[in-house]
């Protein structure tokens, strides 16, 4: 089976973005698209009953009202994703997708995405699911979980999808960002593009072996040094001051132990970016 | 991994805070009702109760299911407690779970797939009427107020909760308490209280070693119970943790689920409590009650402990009365009410199974024994259902030439079957047998099926066998004889 571009939608704000990212992704590495929509069972309880007096057949009971109950609000997320797979392949097919195929599964959005894992190329993911739209710097639940399972490259959009046509390359000299700008280098998805290599700090040591490597890959290379408080405010200046439309880099070159002390670039980068993310591990 | 913690801690915070709370008063009188009837104070039961759900919570492999001290286990400490003191019963508790963390690691966890559903049904079943028995003493031989107020409690028990908008709000047995304790209190009833029948807690508990002398007597006294405990424990949490599993529609870890009861009772023995085990009755009651994470069993040991602790005078005046309404409800829900309907509908063979682990249960007072049973009557049945599973053809292709052939199923039930199916007195030159439909599972079957091709040769027949499939060629080969020259001395020296 060929390794297909996966575009994760819900239904929420972002799903037009993700739709049109996909598209976009796919058709540049020409590769199979396929929608996924994950029925994810929150399994919270939706009866409360505090009574704590159990009768004769208490657990049969039970049972069936827990399925009875459980088995309507199923049906209703079923459709619904029908639905919404629907919209976003009509969609992708006016965009000029040949085949586009549909999948809907029961379960974490990160398992089922962990069983395709071997005939993946690309995630396409939103920045908030249904369950956080409301709250400005909210990431989706699943996002980072996602992120950190996935041995895959992850783009991760916000409300809105333009086609790029110069992306800004986040360069740091460590080993994710090494491989990050291998990946870069040998993949069809941003060929011929501008690329603005931007790395955070004083040294610039590891900066012109890079451009030189992207030179050779037949990118238009725009080296750049940038000082801020973090090193995510410093690229969101960038972005904001530039013609970026996307961004990549390495995600998450640290443990969660460290991450809890120092806090992560990855993350905050997430909560702030003005252009679309795509994420290398 | 982290994900997974924080959902199943913090998946569902207010929820699992309610149903905590619930479980916890609903816990006090179960807590203190089974340390009457395995004979030792109250605390011991109500410490137990706190250590193993907190602990549970922690270690458990089945959140949102409740596990503190239960009447299954309390039934089997009985004579232990009686004979020899709670020390003993103390160190038995620890052995009883470092002999559950061992079979949580032998991951004995699955060999509950051997435990068939009638069986289960029979545990359960027996278990209840074994939680109504031991409420027998405290109805027997009493004046008539004693009946009166545990009616009075079943009434408010299952009548309250029909009162609108807070008739679902408040637990009904906490009302059936606190109303009849007021009503005692209030008339001055002379009645038997929770007081008489021992100390409770008014420590948080404290750490101490069980005082028995670390011999080998010691461990033959403790090891029959810490043995039978430990089976029981597991059998009941298990059961408990597949009835949660269905309700909530998720999956456990049954072998991390063993070695977390195991820890559990490790922590209630070495804080004065008794050995404990999941409960089916509480675990519903949290599930209705919107309990679904871990929190929900570890709230309801933490406030189970701040009641008993701060509460532990008023608790003393409690009616006895008022506590037996409470268990009749637990044995009543615990009870599957299901397979008394389809006793008649389901296949005799199941309802034998689940009778006699009633029975056995009833009679012998432990539920290992009756499991036991139950499973060893359950294989003997299947067996037999599956010994039917045999035929033979038989035809004559020419004269004095005939041949057989078997399908189906050829063991130790069915051998006898198989041999009488052939006919020794027709006279043949030459007797085919094809087996190739037929499976030989064990050395009974080649013994029947060498046998039969011996006593055709005897009669002076040429014996053919064809298409031994695979499986039957690996039995056949490692122990048939009748392709070997001394075959019937062999034969003849048994």
């Amino acid at each position: 089976m060929m390794e297909q571009v996966i575009g994760c939608v819900d239904g929420s704000k972002a799903t037009e973005a993700v739709c049109q990212a996909s598209v976009w992704a796919a058709s540049r590495i020409e590769a199979p698209l396929i929608f996924l929509h994950a029925l994810e069972h929150e399994n919270l309880p939706m009866t409360e009953d505090h009574s704590g007096a159990i009768g004769l057949g208490a657990r049969e009971e039970l049972l069936d009202t827990l399925v009875e109950l459980e088995a309507s609000r199923a049906q209703l997320e079923l459709k619904q994703g029908q639905l919404v797979l629907q919209a976003v392949r009509e969609r992708a097919e006016r965009l000029g997708l040949a085949s586009v195929n549909t999948l809907q599964r029961h379960g974490a959005l990160t398992e089922t995405l962990a069983t395709m894992e071997a005939t993946t190329r690309l995630v396409v993911v939103g920045r908030q699911g249904l369950a956080h739209e409301t709250f400005e710097r909210a990431i989706g639940s699943h996002i980072e979980s996602l992120i950190r399972l996935s041995a895959r490259p992850v783009l991760v959009v916000a409300e809105d999808f333009r086609i790029p046509s110069e992306f800004m390359l986040a360069y740091d000299g460590s080993a994710t960002a090494d491989k990050a700008l291998q990946m870069v280098a040998a993949s069809p998805l941003l060929q011929q593009m501008r690329c603005h290599l931007v790395t955070v700090g004083e040294d610039a040591g590891p900066l012109e072996t890079a451009k030189v490597q992207l030179l050779e890959a037949g990118f238009e290379v725009t080296a750049q040094q940038v000082t801020g408080n973090s090193v995510a405010v410093a690229l969101v200046a960038y972005q904001a001051e530039n013609p970026v439309e996307l961004t990549v880099m390495g995600a998450y070159g640290h443990s969660r132990i460290r991450q809890f002390f120092v806090g992560s670039q990855t993350t905050s980068m997430l909560q702030r970016s003005l252009t679309p993310l795509l994420l290398l591990r | 991994m982290y994900d997974k913690l924080m959902r199943e801690w913090f998946g569902n915070t207010r929820g699992d805070l309610i149903s905590g709370l619930v479980v916890a008063l609903a816990l006090v009188p179960e807590a203190i009702a089974f340390s009457i009837i395995a004979g030792v104070d109250p605390k011991v039961g109500l410490y137990a109760s706190f250590c193993i759900a907190v602990v549970i919570a922690i270690t458990g492999g089945r959140p949102g299911m409740i596990s503190a001290a239960t009447g299954a286990m309390a039934l089997l400490m009985v004579t232990l407690v009686a004979e020899h003191g709670l020390q003993y019963l103390l160190a038995a508790t620890l052995l009883t779970g470092v002999l559950q963390i061992l079979a949580g690691y032998l991951r004995l966890g699955s060999l509950m797939r051997y435990v068939s559903r009638s069986v289960v049904t029979g545990f359960v079943n027996a278990l209840a009427i074994l939680i109504f028995m031991a409420q027998l003493p405290e109805l027997i031989d009493v004046t008539w107020h004693v009946y009166a107020l545990t009616a009075l409690g079943l009434v408010i028990i299952y009548g309250f909760p029909y009162i609108p908008r807070i008739g679902r709000s408040i637990p009904s047995p906490l009302v059936c308490i606190v109303s009849v304790t007021a009503l005692v209190v209030f008339l001055g009833i002379d009645v038997r209280t929770v007081g008489d029948l021992g100390e409770l807690p008014d420590t948080l508990p404290i750490f101490l070693w069980p005082d028995v002398p670390l011999t080998l007597e010691t461990l033959w006294i403790i090891l029959p119970y810490a043995m039978s405990l430990a089976v029981v424990g597991l059998l009941e949490s298990l059961m408990t943790a597949t009835i949660v599993d269905d309700f909530t529609d998720t999956e456990s870890d049954k072998n991390v689920e063993c070695r977390g009861q195991g820890i559990a009772n490790i922590c209630s023995g070495l804080v004065g409590g008794m050995a404990g085990c999941a409960m089916i009755g509480q675990s519903v009651i949290n599930v209705k009650s919107g309990g679904r994470g871990r929190l929900s069993a570890f709230s309801a040991g933490v406030f189970l402990l701040v009641m008993v602790v701060f509460l532990s005078d008023w608790l003393s005046v409690i009616p006895m009365a008022a506590l037996v309404a409470v268990m009749i409800m637990v044995s009543i829900g615990t009870f599957s009410w299901d397979s008394v309907l389809k006793l008649k509908t389901h296949p005799p063979s199941s309802s034998m199974v689940m009778l006699s682990t009633v029975v056995v249960v009833v009679f012998t007072h432990n539920l290992a024994i009756g499991v036991f049973v139950g499973v060893l009557l359950a294989a003997l049945f299947f067996a037999n259902k599956v010994g039917r599973f045999l035929l033979v053809h038989s035809s004559q292709d020419a004269p004095l030439h005939r041949s057989y052939r078997v399908e189906g199923q050829v063991f130790f039930a069915s051998a006898e079957a198989f041999t009488n199916a052939f006919d020794f007195k027709e006279a043949n030159t030459r007797v085919r047998i094809d087996v190739q439909q037929a499976h030989f599972w064990d050395i009974t079957a080649v013994a029947a099926l060498d046998k039969v091709v011996m006593k055709f040769r005897r009669e002076g027949a040429e014996v053919e066998l064809i298409g031994l499939n695979e499986a039957s060629r690996t039995i056949v080969d490692r122990f048939g004889v009748h392709d070997k020259a001394d075959v019937e001395d062999i034969l003849h020296g048994h």
